[in-house]
C-alpha cells in the first residue's frame, strides 16, 4: 500500500509539473482569485456574508477541483508513452488507477457541493463524471470527446425543453444505475484510450495528440486545416497589409506571433459573441421563461469570466517575450528600429502597449455586449464596466526592464492583480466613505490611476533600461 | 591604411563566476573572411553577440565601422548580416511570408538574389508555403542564411552557419559564400566546428581560448609555423585540425 501510495504521489508530481513546473501554484492562486472575485460580485449585489461565504467557498473548491484534473489529466496522459507504458514497470496501470481516483473525487466532490442547491445531485454526479471521460477521451486525441462535450452542453441549455420524463428516470432508481453503469463503461473505455499499451496505435495517438497541440501553439497554427482558416486568413492579410506599408510599429505588433496579435483577439471575441448569440437565440425560442429571466438576471455573471482572459493575454504575452529572443536578436540589428537603447525601448513598450490596450478595449466591448445580450439591467451594465476597468493595470504589466525582466510570470502576475484590485477597494471604500462615491465606481476609478501610474513608470524605466531585445538576456 | 571594421578593446564577460570573455582584444579588417575556432563552451557564440551589442560586456568597447555597438546608427545596421546559431526563427510564418516580413524592415533587399538561392537550394513554390517550424533543421539554416543575405550584407556575421547542413547544403553554401559574398569584398567571420569548410574559405582564423583570442594569423603561414615548431624530424606536415587540437587543450 505504501509503495502504491508513494508511486501516486510521484506520478501526480509528474504529472502536474509536466504542464507546468508551478501548477499547484498557479492553481491555488486561481482558486483565491475566484473565491475573491466572486465573493465581492455576491456581496455587491446581494448583501449577504453568509450566502458570499458559502458560494465563494463552494466556488472556490470546485474550481481548485477542476483546475487540478485539468492539469493531471493531460499531463498524464502526456506520461504514458509508447515506451513507459511497454518499459517502466507498474506505470501504466498505477496511471490509470490514480486517474480513475481523480475522475471518482472529482464527481463525488461536484456532487456533494450540488446539495441544498437547485441542481440535482444525481444529475450533477452523470454530468460530471460524463465529462471528465469525455475531457480525457479528448486529451487522448479521440474525436468522439468533442461530439459528447457539445452534446451535454446542449443537455445543460436546453435542460427546460427536453421530456421531463427522461429526466425524472435518470433522477433515481433503475434510470440512475443503468445511466451510471454506461459512465463507467465509458470512464473505462477513456481510460484505455488514454493508457494504451504501446504499438502502433499507441504511436498514432501520440501523433495525433501532437498535431492538436501543435495547432494550439503559435508554432503550429497554421498547419494542416488551419492554414486555410478564416482566422489565419485575416491575419496574413493583415501581415501582408504590415509588410507594404513598411510601419515599423505595426510591423514591431508581429514579432510575439500570430496568436499574440490583435487580430486574433478580435477574431476570438467575434465568434464567442456568435456563439452566445445563437445560443440565446436558441433560449429565446426553447428555454422556459423561468430560465430567460435568470439568465437576464445573472447572464452578467457569466460574462465576467471573460474577464479574466486579461489575465492569460498578459502571462501568454510574457512568455513570448521569452520564447522570441532569438528573433528579437535579429530586430535589435534591422535598420528600421531605433538604434539608441531610450528610444529602441519606447517603441517596443508602445507597441505592447498598443496591443494591450486593443485587446483590452476589445474584451470590455465584447463583455457589455453579452450583457446587454442576455438583457442585463442598466445597473448592472454599469457595474459590469467597472469591472472591466479593475483589469486595466494589466496592461502595463507588460511594460518593463525586458533585459533584465522577461515577464511577471505564474504567481508573481495573479499576485499583481490581487495587490491591485486590493488597492482599487480600499481607495473605494475611502471614497464612499469620504464623498459617498459607489465601491464599483471609486474601485474602477482606482484602477484607472494605477494603470495609468503603472504605464508611466513603464515609459520612465524603459528610458533608462539597456535594450530591451533580447529579453530576460541579464536575469 | 585600413580601418578596422570590428574592433574589440579589453572586453569583458562573466556569467555569474564564469569569465567568459577575459579582456579579449580583436580587430577585424574590411574584406577579412575569418573563422573563430575555439572548443564547446569557449565562449564564441557569446563573443559573437557582444561584437554585435546583442550582450551587454562588462568591461572594455566595441565598435563597428566606427561607431559604438550600442548605437549603431540606421546606415550602420543595414550593413550587417547575421545569421544566429539557433535558425528556427518566425516559425509561426511560411519562408516567404518570414522573408516579406524581413525585407519590410531593411532600405536596401536584392529581390533577384534571394530568389535565386531560394531557388538553387531547393526551396520549391510547395516549400515556401509550408510554415517554417515543419521544414528541416537543414532547411531552417539555408533559410536563415539567405535572409541575412537579403540585404547585401558588408559585414556578414555568421554563428556556426553549416552545422545542421548536410554534406550537399554545406558545399552549396560555401560556393555561396565564395562567389556571391567574398569575392564582392565582404568582411565575414563565422564561427564553426568543420575545419575542413574552413580551409576551403577562410584565409584567417582566430582561435579563443580561456576568454581571450590566443592565436590569429593566415591559416597557411600557422601551419607552416606549426611545422617548423614540430621540427625537421616530423615527416607530415601538421592539420588544421592538428592545430587546433595543440592551440585549444
Amino acid at each position: 500500500m505504501k509503495a502504491a501510495l508513494k508511486d501516486y504521489y510521484v506520478l501526480w508530481r509528474m504529472a502536474l509539473s509536466i504542464r507546468h513546473a508551478r501548477a499547484n501554484g498557479v492553481v491555488l492562486a486561481f482558486a483565491l482569485i475566484s473565491i475573491l472575485c466572486v465573493g465581492a460580485l455576491v456581496q455587491l449585489k446581494e448583501q449577504d456574508l453568509l450566502l458570499t461565504a458559502g458560494l465563494s467557498l463552494r466556488i472556490g473548491l470546485g474550481v481548485l477541483l477542476a483546475c487540478w484534473m485539468m492539469y493531471f489529466i493531460p499531463g498524464a496522459v502526456r506520461l504514458s508513452t509508447p515506451f513507459t507504458a511497454r518499459l517502466v514497470p507498474r506505470m501504466r496501470r498505477r496511471l490509470m488507477e490514480l486517474t480513475a481516483l481523480v475522475w471518482v473525487v472529482a464527481s463525488a466532490s461536484a456532487t456533494l457541493m450540488s446539495f441544498d442547491t437547485r441542481a440535482v445531485p444525481a444529475f450533477v454526479f452523470l454530468g460530471t463524471g460524463t465529462w471528465i471521460a469525455a475531457y480525457g477521451l479528448g486529451q487522448s486525441g479521440h474525436r468522439a470527446a468533442g461530439v459528447l462535450q457539445c452534446l451535454l452542453f446542449g443537455l445543460v441549455i436546453f435542460y427546460d425543453s427536453l421530456p421531463r420524463g427522461l429526466f425524472d428516470v435518470l433522477a433515481g432508481g433503475t434510470g440512475l444505475a443503468v445511466a451510471t453503469l454506461l459512465m463507467l463503461a465509458l470512464g473505462a473505455f477513456s481510460l484505455q484510450q488514454m493508457f494504451m499499451n504501446g504499438g502502433e496505435r499507441h504511436y498514432a495517438a501520440r501523433e495525433a495528440l501532437a498535431l492538436q497541440s501543435e495547432r494550439l501553439s503559435a508554432a503550429g497554427q497554421f498547419r494542416d486545416s488551419k492554414e486555410r482558416s478564416i482566422g489565419s486568413g485575416l491575419y496574413l492579410h493583415v501581415l501582408g497589409r504590415d509588410c507594404r506599408a513598411r510601419d515599423t510599429k505595426r510591423l514591431l505588433g508581429h514579432l510575439l506571433g500570430a496568436k499574440n496579435h490583435w487580430v486574433y483577439r478580435a477574431i476570438m471575441l467575434g465568434g464567442v459573441i456568435a456563439a452566445v448569440g445563437a445560443a440565446l437565440a436558441g433560449m429565446r425560442l426553447f428555454a422556459s421563461s423561468e430560465t430567460l429571466e435568470m439568465v437576464a438576471a445573472i447572464g452578467w455573471l457569466f460574462s465576467s469570466a471573460l474577464l479574466l482572459a486579461p489575465l492569460f493575454d498578459s502571462e501568454r504575452r510574457n512568455v513570448r517575450l521569452k520564447d522570441t529572443s532569438a528573433e528579437q536578436a535579429l530586430f535589435r540589428l534591422v535598420p528600421a528600429m531605433p538604434g539608441t537603447a531610450p528610444a529602441f525601448n519606447r517603441s517596443v513598450n508602445g507597441a505592447l502597449l498598443r496591443n494591450a490596450l486593443l485587446e483590452w478595449a476589445m474584451l470590455a466591448g465584447t463583455v457589455l455586449l453579452l450583457s446587454a445580450l442576455t438583457g442585463a439591467s442598466s445597473a448592472s451594465m454599469f457595474m459590469q464596466a467597472c469591472f472591466c476597468c479593475l483589469t486595466l493595470p494589466l496592461v502595463g504589466v507588460n511594460l518593463r526592464n525586458h533585459a533584465r525582466h522577461a515577464g511577471l510570470l505564474g504567481w508573481r502576475l495573479f499576485l499583481a492583480v490581487a495587490v491591485s484590485l486590493g488597492i482599487s477597494f480600499l481607495v473605494a471604500l475611502g471614497l464612499n466613505r469620504t464623498v459617498g462615491l459607489g465601491l464599483p465606481a471609486g474601485a474602477a476609478l482606482a484602477s484607472i490611476a494605477i494603470a495609468l501610474s503603472m504605464i508611466g513608470y513603464g515609459f520612465r524605466r524603459a528610458k533608462a533600461a539597456p535594450f530591451a531585445f533580447p529579453a530576460g538576456r541579464l536575469t | 591604411m585600413n580601418v578596422p571594421v570590428i574592433q574589440v578593446a579589453s572586453i569583458s564577460k562573466r556569467f555569474g563566476a564564469a569569465a567568459v570573455l577575459n579582456g579579449l582584444d580583436w580587430q577585424v579588417t574590411p574584406g577579412q573572411v575569418i573563422g573563430l575556432l575555439g572548443r564547446n563552451g569557449a565562449g564564441k557564440s557569446t563573443l559573437l553577440e557582444c561584437l554585435l551589442g546583442l550582450r551587454e560586456v562588462d568591461a572594455g568597447a566595441v565598435t563597428i565601422y566606427g561607431e559604438d555597438v550600442n548605437a549603431l546608427s540606421d546606415a550602420t545596421r543595414a550593413r550587417i548580416g547575421y545569421v544566429p546559431q539557433k535558425s528556427d526563427l518566425f516559425e509561426w510564418l511560411t519562408p516567404r511570408q518570414m522573408l516579406d516580413y524581413v525585407r519590410a524592415l531593411y532600405p536596401r533587399w536584392n529581390d533577384a538574389k534571394v530568389d535565386g538561392l531560394l531557388a538553387r537550394w531547393g526551396f520549391s513554390q510547395a516549400m515556401q508555403a509550408r510554415p517554417i517550424s515543419k521544414l528541416s533543421g537543414g532547411e531552417q539554416q539555408r533559410l536563415s542564411i539567405i535572409r541575412a543575405l537579403g540585404p547585401d550584407p558588408e559585414l556578414l556575421i555568421l554563428d556556426e552557419p553549416v552545422s545542421a547542413l548536410d554534406p550537399v547544403g554545406r558545399r552549396e553554401f560555401l560556393r555561396e559564400l565564395i562567389d556571391g559574398v567574398v569575392e564582392r569584398g565582404t568582411t565575414v567571420v563565422f564561427s564553426t566546428h568543420i575545419l575542413s569548410d574552413l580551409e576551403r574559405v577562410a584565409l584567417d582564423v582566430a582561435f579563443l581560448k580561456d576568454g581571450r583570442i590566443t592565436l590569429q594569423g593566415q591559416i597557411d603561414e600557422l601551419l607552416e609555423g606549426a611545422r617548423r615548431v614540430a621540427g625537421p624530424g616530423v615527416m607530415k606536415t601538421p592539420s588544421l585540425e592538428d592545430l587546433f587540437i595543440e592551440v585549444t587543450q
